[in-house]
């Protein structure tokens, strides 16, 4: 054993396992900071935000303007210019893949992910 | 060490490293409003102007898809109605004939709970309109509509002229439009050369492939706390579609009115908040739905098995969920509290 397992042997072996864990959860792990938000609005891409940077924003759709809030790595509307407020009833959306909508409105927002939990919602 | 050892150390770095590569991911993904609900589109392994291509067409035919079948703005299917209504007997446009047999065949099977013929209802409730209604219908009203019995039995097709004996009936697609629109949808992009897709109406989901090397995964909503109730993987050529209360809805002194309207009372049906069904065909998917949906916590199971589906989840007004052996095998809870689970065997 000694004669083919130097010490600066197990240091490679070490660090090899250390890289391979390293490369595993930067690449493949459940990466909230990389989560995104993407707020459309009358069919058009508006705006893509970090869902980790906190913000207030208003987005103009066809009635007026839809006020959206990123707080704790979620987003949600907080207030739109629509009679039954579906979509502030709707909560916070945290997973890739989440959406929801303010149809009347036509301003919605979708979770954005490298490998999205859900590729629809059934809603 | 030999070493032939550390050349091995590297060429094992070098190929875990490999194999942790990011995968490309060739995902292109669109959402546009029709059929007055949000339509997301996504596809997998086409490049971005093939995609962009898709998008554009896929809009003007849900839009023209949604003039074609719209209930109540002027359409071809406003003047069929009219037609039926004055003169008993129509030529039927060939945007809706393809309709006409499969509402047919689903409503009978449903015993009538999946009624597209009872339009004339949804319009009493103002459910035919683009805002909310505030009131319920007076009851005489409803009465006097139900005392005429419209339904797809009192249809006949006769290649391409619809006859009818009842004026009451009014055609009215929305409980399965969507559903079948999904499928519509991915059928049209299958002749674009586009073979993996999900294309998502709302409620309606249909699927074509998958995403490189997994399924489609859809989730369920929650029908009263925000986020997931469930989620499953969808295989090539399979619909998802659920119906709830909270899709179209208005309160009048904490009783809740929505559009899925039980065609023996008039009113809406109580006892389920949702249902999910799966199934190969959009269209039954959708019509099952809110067919299952109206027939309660009591008898979706018997109709189920009439309407030929064996995947179906029903939430009750409890928020316990009621499965299929079928359903129950695929589909995984996600819901927090997760809801009593009840798996009852079809008929």
């Amino acid at each position: 054993m000694r004669d083919w397992l130097t010490k600066a042997d197990m240091l490679l072996l070490l660090f090899v396992t250390g890289l391979v864990v390293w490369l595993y959860v930067a690449i493949w792990g459940a990466d909230t900071a990389a989560l995104e938000v993407e707020i459309w609005s009358r069919g058009e891409r508006v705006q893509t935000l970090p869902l980790a940077e906190d913000r207030l924003l208003s987005v103009a759709g066809v009635l007026g303007d839809s006020h959206i809030e990123i707080k704790h790595a979620e987003a949600r509307f907080v207030d739109s210019p629509c009679s039954n407020k579906l979509c502030v009833l709707h909560g916070a959306l945290r997973h890739a893949g989440e959406t929801t909508a303010c149809l009347p409105n036509q301003v919605s927002l979708r979770i954005l992910g490298r490998d999205p939990r859900y590729d629809a919602i059934n809603f | 060490m030999p070493r032939y050892l550390h050349y091995f150390a590297v060429l094992v770095v070098a190929f875990l490293i490999s194999a942790c590569s990011r995968p490309q991911p060739g995902v292109q993904e669109q959402q546009f409003v029709a059929f007055g609900t949000l339509i997301s589109v996504t596809l997998y392994a086409v490049d971005e102007q093939q995609a962009q291509r898709a998008f554009q067409e896929l809009e003007a035919y849900f839009n023209q898809l949604h003039h074609d079948w719209h209930a109540w703005e002027p359409s071809p299917l406003v003047e069929l109605n009219q037609a039926l209504a004055t003169q008993g007997a129509a030529e039927v446009p060939a945007v809706i004939l393809p309709l006409i047999t499969p509402a047919q065949r689903l409503s009978i099977a449903s015993g009538g709970l999946f009624n597209p013929a009872m339009g004339g209802l949804f319009a009493l409730w103002g459910f035919q309109s683009d805002d909310p209604p505030r009131t319920p219908p007076a009851d005489a009203e409803i009465n006097s509509l139900l005392a005429q019995h419209p339904s797809m039995a009192d249809l006949q097709l006769n290649g391409t002229t619809l006859r009818t004996t009842n004026p009451a009936v009014k055609l009215d697609f929305g409980a399965f439009a969507k559903g079948y629109a999904a499928q519509l949808g991915c059928k049209r992009l299958q002749q674009l050369g586009i073979d993996n897709a999900i294309v998502a109406v709302a409620g309606d989901i249909h699927v074509i492939g998958n995403r490189g090397e997994r399924a489609w995964r859809v989730g369920v909503r929650h029908p009263r706390t925000p986020g997931i109730i469930a989620s499953t993987e969808l295989h090539d050529g399979e619909s998802i579609s659920t119906s709830g209360d909270y899709e179209r809805y208005f309160d009048v002194d904490n009783i809740r009115y929505h559009h899925l309207l039980d065609p023996r009372t008039g009113y809406p049906a109580r006892g389920a908040i949702s249902v999910t069904v799966i199934n190969n065909d959009g269209a039954t998917a959708d019509a099952s739905a809110s067919a299952l949906f109206i027939a309660g916590v009591e008898h979706w199971a018997e109709v189920a098995k009439a309407m030929g589906v064996d995947q179906v989840m029903l939430i009750d007004i409890e928020g316990e969920a009621h499965l299929t052996p079928a359903m129950a095998a695929r589909l995984r809870i996600e819901g927090d509290p997760a809801p009593e689970l009840y798996i009852q065997e079809l008929p």
